[in-house]
């Protein structure tokens, strides 16, 4: 099986590579990709190791990487992708354990305005459609954190806020005037889970957009997204989400100033059905339900302050469900794989292990609404899409013409629609704000000298008979320094810190809260971290730091429990 | 501010409107009721259990109680000293009233609780700090699913692989083979991974001889229901239909991969059978007992199965997680077995009132020739739906 498998990838790999050689002469056939190596020497100490001497305290681990992407382009109707990996771990021996696979494939082309992709498709809409959000700890970090956190990323098949599918993507657009009038359509189609031929079905996760544009400045868009199973004769449930928005999008280009409403409001439609049997409909349990969302957002640049305003609104209702918005792109539940094992059972997920370790995230949509950690975000753990907020933000920040430093502040206020447990509703208020100053610029230096700072502070409160008052900081501070060229110095500092009383819900299989977990207490944790960068070229770049971890928690009546990682890293990636 | 024109305010100013309009809040809440103990909280009426020993195996019971004077979110956990498995009581109240929370013997933790061990159940309250804790509860025996009818689903264990015992059927554990040209045999009752009971099976080898069967266990004449003395007895109704009929099983995943546990069932296609001297069809199972077993009563089988001649269904389960998981497949999911001397030759015919027996095989599959692991334990036929832990 698994020899047949490799002889496919290696016989499909050559296939391509003829096919280019053959049509040499119209056919362009180009070759990029990514080699890394990544070495980690770790060890851990703390409350939750020293006494038991039976688990993994200090480890050695890492990997080597090949991606190789063959382009092929035989002319603007048809070109193709395919990145082939290598990959060995760390201390195997002359090829041992080295496994390879085709990581990526697409088939793309235009055809007059027409264009198309087959294969893995990026699929990106609105953040209330099919939108892949960014993790809330990640804002101005500094260069040590962003170089571990593009990896994750490039691992984990994150790129931008698009969700990488399996599937088809077409799109067009008709001009109808000169002024930029006009109509495009855009479609896709993907598998999102795949049958066992008997009891769980096909799952398939499609949409589309079509957009009118009356010209340049004004565009009008309705959007839909259907999640759905191909129910079987004997499968055990059929589910089906549908979700339609529609969106007007306006812009005022002046002299100095430009102002872009963007108003989005929808609804979706929820239905599953669990059942053992088919034809007679044995135990069947029906669960439907829809709910709407509708949000404003108005954007202000005054050109020649270089200051950017947006003031958002938005209301998202208590059973909103929006799968391919709502996924989370980490996995909170997710046991690190360093030093998973500790004393009394597993060790959990520290900010250390979300800001450098490729196992946490996630690259699959759920439709169930996956845990998240009230440490980080409770305000919108899935994005803009969050059930059962209401409220606004402000957000200032410098346009993105300025290029001396990039710094935005912003106050959002949220509260819950409809109260969990208790009719008192929870109130969220986050603050935050950060900035990355580029002084080199500033000093007219050609050399880099950037400083960085970040913070975010988010506070819950409700009162009544389950009152809530739990409050939590996230800090990011660095500094990249190039002292000799091409050489940086460089420095990171996290800090996480959360205290008070929360609930945490679980959900049942249809999205409805079934219990709270009440908790209470205290987390601290920072990670500071220091190291050096060679950029040999632009594509090219060989990291050396030492990374030190130190959390403590108490939760509920249990005793403090303290655990600190130190993590040597070497890292070299190319890319050509 | 040039070029703004009031028009765009009014847009603006209706937007906000809208979005206004969509946020009013809604009654009621979502989720379970929460309420927490405030200032003042007193337990009016103690902490108390009926009994401090109950024998499970007797089916005997045990419930809580407690009154306060406020109106509380409650929990109350019972603990197993031994297992660790856990059943969590809740609910909300200015008391709790027993029939709220009886104690049978059952687990809401995957854990199962074991046999004879003591047991804790802590009182914690929505607020309050303190836990009130009665830990000097002992069980006798273990909760037996066996013949019990649950949320309209009927339990029949056919091996918990702990013991046989009186009006239970012979454990499909006490007929083992295996294959004897693979190395790293190892099929044997365990002690120390276990969900269900005091013991789950271990079943691991290497399939050294590439033919993807490292062992599997069925007892005596194939026949594995043969306890059975009278009509009573044979506990799946003849009328089942395929699809209402589940055989469920926890399996614990090693990681080792190509492990897969393969369930084989066998039905009885003898289509007439001689009774008083005259011959008659075969048409319920309390004529299949007769034509397996009498006169005489069992072990002595009159007509042993034989898999030459009759139907033997199958479904392999790949295992590929890791730790345990119960299972449960319906009858209407397994396929006809292939080979004319394991149970291909019999008429085809899916009919779950002929099921006369059952086996459990470990597999190297989908890839032969390697290692593979894994342990079983609760295996239960349920009638009208899955296993109801």
């Amino acid at each position: 099986m698994m020899m047949n498998y490799k002889k496919s990838l290696i016989i499909t790999a050559i296939t391509l590579g003829a096919s280019a050689l053959v049509n040499a002469q119209s056919a362009k056939f180009t070759l990029n990709g990514l080699g890394r190596s990544v070495l980690t020497t770790n060890s851990i100490s703390g409350s939750i190791v020293d006494a038991d001497e039976t688990v993994q305290k200090k480890g050695t681990s890492g990997y080597n990487l090949f991606d190789l992407q063959t382009n092929l382009a035989v002319d603007s109707s048809f070109q193709a992708m395919a990145i082939f990996r290598t990959k060995s771990p760390f201390g195997s021996f002359f090829g041992a354990t080295t496994a390879f696979e085709f990581r990526q494939f697409k088939m793309m082309g235009s055809i007059k305005d027409f264009k198309y992709e087959l294969g893995d498709i990026r699929v990106e809409m609105t953040p209330y459609t099919v939108f892949n959000n960014y993790i809330t700890d990640g804002t101005y970090e500094s260069d040590i954190f962003k170089q571990r956190r593009e990896i994750m990323e490039y691992e984990n098949f994150n790129d931008g806020n698009s969700w990488l599918l399996q599937g088809v993507a077409g799109e067009y657009f008709w001009k109808i005037n000169k002024k930029g009038m006009g109509v495009g359509i855009y479609a896709f189609g993907s598998r999102n889970t795949s049958t066992n031929e008997s009891t769980t079905p096909d799952r398939l996760l499609s949409g589309g957009r079509l957009e009118f544009r009356l010209n340049k400045d004004i565009k009008i868009g309705a959007n839909a997204v259907t999640m759905f199973d191909i129910s079987l004769l004997s499968s055990d449930f059929d589910y089906n989400n549908n979700v339609f928005t529609g969106d007007v999008n306006y812009k005022m280009d002046k002299d100095n100033f430009l102002l872009d409403v963007n108003v989005e409001g929808g609804m979706s439609m929820y239905n599953y059905s669990y059942f053992n049997d088919q034809d007679t409909i044995v135990e069947q349990t029906d669960t439907a339900y829809q709910d709407g969302f509708v949000d404003v957002n108005i954007g202000f640049v005054l050109k020649k302050q270089k200051l950017r305003f947006d003031l958002n609104g938005r209301s998202v209702g208590v059973l909103y469900s929006s799968p391919s918005a709502q996924t989370r792109r980490i996995n909170a539940t997710k046991n690190p794989d360093l030093f998973g094992a500790v004393q009394g059972g597993e060790r959990g997920q520290l900010l250390f292990d979300r800001s450098t370790g490729e196992d946490m995230y996630n690259s699959t949509i759920s439709p169930l609404l996956m845990a998240y950690n009230a440490v980080y975000n409770r305000s919108t753990p899935y994005g803009k899409a969050t059930p059962n907020r209401t409220g606004v933000s402000l957000r200032v920040g410098s346009d993105t013409t300025y290029k001396k430093m990039d710094a935005s502040a912003k106050f959002t206020y949220l509260t819950e629609i409809q109260g969990e447990g208790i009719p008192d509703l929870r109130n969220f208020m986050v603050i935050s704000a950060g900035a990355v100053a580029h002084l080199g610029k500033y000093f007219k230096v050609k050399r880099k000298i950037d400083v960085n700072f970040g913070v975010r502070s988010e506070t819950t409160s409700r009162g009544g008979n389950a009152s809530v008052d739990f409050s939590s900081m996230l800090f990011d501070a660095g500094l990249a320094i190039e002292v000799l060229k091409k050489i940086d110095i460089l420095g990171g500092l996290k800090y996480v810190s959360a205290e008070g009383n929360e609930y945490a819900e679980t959900r049942d299989d249809f999205n409805f809260v079934s219990s709270f977990t009440a908790f209470e207490g205290v987390y601290n944790e920072t990670i500071i971290s220091a190291g050096a960068r060679i950029r040999f070229t632009p594509y090219q770049a060989f990291v050396i730091n030492y990374n030190m971890s130190s959390a403590s928690s108490q939760w509920n009546d249990a005793a403090t429990s303290d655990a600190n990682i130190g993590q040597l890293f070497f890292n070299y990636t190319g890319r050509f | 501010m040039k070029g703004f024109n009031k028009k765009y305010l009014g847009f603006g100013i209706a937007v906000a409107m809208l979005a206004g309009g969509v946020s009013c809040k809604r009654d009621g809440f979502s989720g379970p009721e929460l309420s927490a103990a405030t200032d003042g909280f007193e337990l009016t009426t103690s902490f108390a259990v009926t009994d401090t020993i109950v024998n499970l195996g007797a089916d005997e019971t045990i419930s809580f109680s407690a009154a306060f004077n406020q109106k509380v979110s409650w929990e109350i956990v019972v603990t197993g000293v031994k297992s660790g498995a856990e059943k969590t009581f809740t609910g909300i109240g200015e008391f709790i009233d027993p029939s709220q929370a009886i104690f049978e013997g059952r687990a809401s933790s995957a854990r199962f609780f074991s046999s004879d061990e003591y047991v804790r159940a802590d009182l914690s309250i929505l607020g309050l700090d303190s836990v009130y804790s009665i830990d000097s509860l002992e069980t006798v025996l273990f909760y037996s699913y066996h013949r019990k009818v649950l949320s309209g689903v009927k339990h029949i264990v056919i091996d918990n692989f702990e013991s046989s015992g009186a009006y239970k059927y012979s454990p499909v554990s006490l007929a083992v083979a295996t294959d004897a040209l693979d190395s790293d045999v190892d099929f044997i009752a365990n002690e120390s991974i276990v969900v269900e009971g005091d013991r789950s099976f271990k079943m691991a080898g290497t399939d050294v001889n590439n033919n993807g069967w490292t062992g599997g266990m069925n007892s005596e004449n194939l026949v594995d229901f043969y306890l059975v003395g009278n009509a009573m007895n044979l506990l799946i109704d003849s009328g089942i239909a395929p699809e209402d009929l589940y055989f469920n099983m926890y399996i614990y995943g090693t990681g080792h991969e190509s492990t897969a546990v393969q369930l084989k069932v066998y039905e009885y296609d003898h289509k007439s059978f001689v009774k008083n001297d005259s011959v008659h069809e075969l048409k319920t199972r309390e004529d299949m007992r007769f034509d397996i077993f009498a006169p005489g009563p069992p072990p002595l089988a009159k007509n042993p199965y034989d898999q030459g001649i009759n139907d033997g269904w199958i479904y392999d389960v790949e295992v590929s997680w890791t730790g345990w998981k119960l299972v449960s497949i319906p009858y209407s999911e397994f396929r006809a077995a292939n080979d004319l001397l394991f149970g291909g030759n019999g008429d085809r015919v899916k009919e779950s009132w002929r099921i006369c027996g059952m086996a459990v095989s470990l597999l190297a599959f989908p890839t032969t020739g390697v290692y593979t692991e894994t342990y079983i334990d609760q295996l239960v036929i349920t009638q009208g739906g899955r296993f109801q832990k």
